[in-house]
């Protein structure tokens, strides 16, 4: 194993106004729990607003949880390299100041690397990007280019355990699929665990080998992939399957 | 059916390493009264800059080689910034590719829909809070009392996305630019936002330029489709007839890997 959730929860409080003193909870996550095992896929779904992309943030502990733990496994040593994510939103989450460049770079010189700078290019050619966007900023660089990019970044340190929000999301399909493939191929070699969410349910199905419902910050459904896929229990889940027809 | 918009033999660089490089190379492209025009293509192959360079709200670096954008009888490319700041707002409005990053992050998600309509629709504040109230409602998000007081951060990726499509349709423009603007939604909202701007469409009649890479989309919803191909259009058409016989090879690529993923 290299990954359980236990009982995972994060409530936000919101402002009722001035008047109204109680507070509305907002249950972003509410009891989620799940076991990953190495070199294995987990593909979460569910409803905009379910709480996917809080979860993804729980599990790098990039926010702290209101409740509930997570344990990692042997795999991970040390945590900021052997685990990594690609946040939702690409442009968001890449420094605006800094060239593509030092983007890739700075994970490898924090977690020195010799000969970063060939693992830099090594990185851009995964990604079917040109060694002419070395040089460019974030901004200039155009929505599906930047996505790869924040790829590359998680990729860099060959981590062990990849949390994946919507990563091909801005693709298009032709390069969408050498992406799907191009994760299959390393998690297969390099032995990577990933936590893979996405609202496609075309691209959920050919990576995960298993798969979580969500539903407010709830686990509706979970189980191996062709079960839910062949056998949907909760309505949501058959009602997210309709709808992809 | 009018033209709308005219796109003429735009094309568009940039200066990297000292050296010029085409990104949008000799487009054509017009947009009729009303309809929905769809471009498609691959990653980088200039669809937003083509959409930016309407308004001319492209990157500072960006060099407008040659071209014309007719809009209402003028050409966008010479109108002052005035001018072009008053079409932004009130006949041409955009949904950018990645909402969150665009929105405003100091200001709450009510205010950013309502200001606008303060300023060019000259409304008042309660009119205005009305208005950005009925928008919310219409792309589907809960507690719209909270989610008014919101600041971007404290709402989900498709949650920014359904403000951002918000906004854009406060202006009730005669043009919609929408580039990728259903990426962060599942299937089930997706559904229902393009229905929503399907009866918008037909209640006020605004044309809709649709950037997607969703081809499910396209052949649903699209009228007319354009293909991108390293900065030029390859290949324009009803989408009927697009899909069912493809002349480019990007176009069948794109086509064939609908069912390949
Ligand atoms: N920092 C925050 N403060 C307050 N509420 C928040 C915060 N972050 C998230 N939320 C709320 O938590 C809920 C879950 O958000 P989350 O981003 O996890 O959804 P998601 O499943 O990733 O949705 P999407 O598919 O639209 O990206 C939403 O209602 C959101 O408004
Ligand atoms: N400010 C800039 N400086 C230099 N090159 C740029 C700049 N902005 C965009 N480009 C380049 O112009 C090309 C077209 O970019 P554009 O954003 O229009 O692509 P796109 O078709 O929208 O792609 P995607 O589907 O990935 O969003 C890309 O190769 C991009 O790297
Ligand atoms: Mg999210
Ligand atoms: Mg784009």
């Amino acid at each position: 194993m290299i990954l359980e959730a236990k009982n995972l929860k994060k409530y936000y409080y919101a402002d009722q106004g001035l008047f109204n003193t109680s507070k509305r909870v907002v249950k972003a996550v509410d009891g989620v729990s799940f076991n990953l095992q190495e070199s294995s896929v987990l593909g979460v779904v569910g409803e905009s607003g379910c709480g996917k992309s809080t979860l993804a943030k729980l599990l790098l502990r990039l926010i702290t949880p209101t409740e509930g733990e997570i344990i990692f496994g042997p795999a991970i040593n040390a945590f900021r390299k052997d685990a990594a994510i690609v946040f939702q939103d690409p442009l968001l989450s890449l420094n605006p100041k800094m060239r593509v460049v030092d983007i890739l770079a700075e994970p490898l010189i924090i977690h020195r690397y010799e000969k970063y700078m060939d693992r830099v290019a090594e990185l851009l050619g995964l990604v079917r990007l040109e060694n002419g966007l070395l040089r460019r900023f974030p901004a200039q660089l155009s929505g599906g280019q930047r996505q790869r990019v924040c790829i590359a970044r998680a990729l860099a340190c060959s981590p062990k355990l990849l949390v994946l929000d919507e990563p091909v999301s801005s693709l298009d399909l032709i390069m969408q699929k050498q992406i799907l493939d191009l994760l299959i191929e390393l998690k297969n070699k390099l032995e990577m665990a990933y936590v893979f969410i996405s609202h496609n349910m075309a691209v959920v199905e050919k990576i995960s080998d298993s798969i979580i419902v969500m539903y407010e910050g709830k686990i509706v459904e979970s189980g191996q992939t062709a079960e839910v896929f062949n056998r949907p229990n909760a309505e949501y889940t058959k009602k997210l399957l309709e709808a992809a027809r | 059916m009018n033209k709308l918009l005219q796109i003429k033999n735009l094309s568009i660089s940039f200066k990297n390493n000292e050296k010029f490089v085409n990104a949008v190379n000799g487009v054509n492209l017009d947009v009729f009264e009303g309809e929905i025009l769809a471009l498609a293509g691959e990653s980088a192959s200039g669809k937003t800059l083509t959409a930016l360079s309407i308004t001319r709200l492209l990157p500072y670096n960006a060099v407008i080689n040659s071209g014309e954008i007719i809009f209402n009888q003028r050409n966008l490319l010479n109108s002052s910034e005035g001018e072009l700041e008053d079409i932004r707002g009130k006949e041409i409005s955009y949904i950018f590719q990645e909402a969150q990053a665009s929105l405003n992050p100091v200001l709450s998600i009510g205010r950013q829909i309502m200001e606008p309509i303060i300023v060019h629709q000259k409304k008042t504040e309660s009119q205005a809070r009305a208005m950005a109230v009925d928008l919310l409602k219409m792309v589907k998000l809960p507690y719209l009392i909270e989610t008014f007081k919101c600041y971007p951060h404290q709402l989900s990726g498709g949650m920014n996305q359904r403000v951002m499509i918000a906004m854009a349709l406060a202006s009730r423009a005669k043009l919609l630019i929408a580039d990728e603007p259903t990426t962060a939604l599942d299937v089930t909202i997706e559904k229902e936002i393009i229905k929503m701007l399907l009866e918008l469409r037909e209640e006020f009649g605004f044309a809709i330029l649709f950037i997607t890479h969703n081809l499910h989309l396209v052949e649903k919803f699209a009228g007319r489709v354009a293909i991108m191909f390293q900065g030029r259009i390859v290949e324009i058409g009803r989408t009927s007839e697009i899909f069912s016989n493809p002349q480019h090879e990007h176009t069948k690529a794109l086509i064939e890997s609908i069912i390949k993923i």
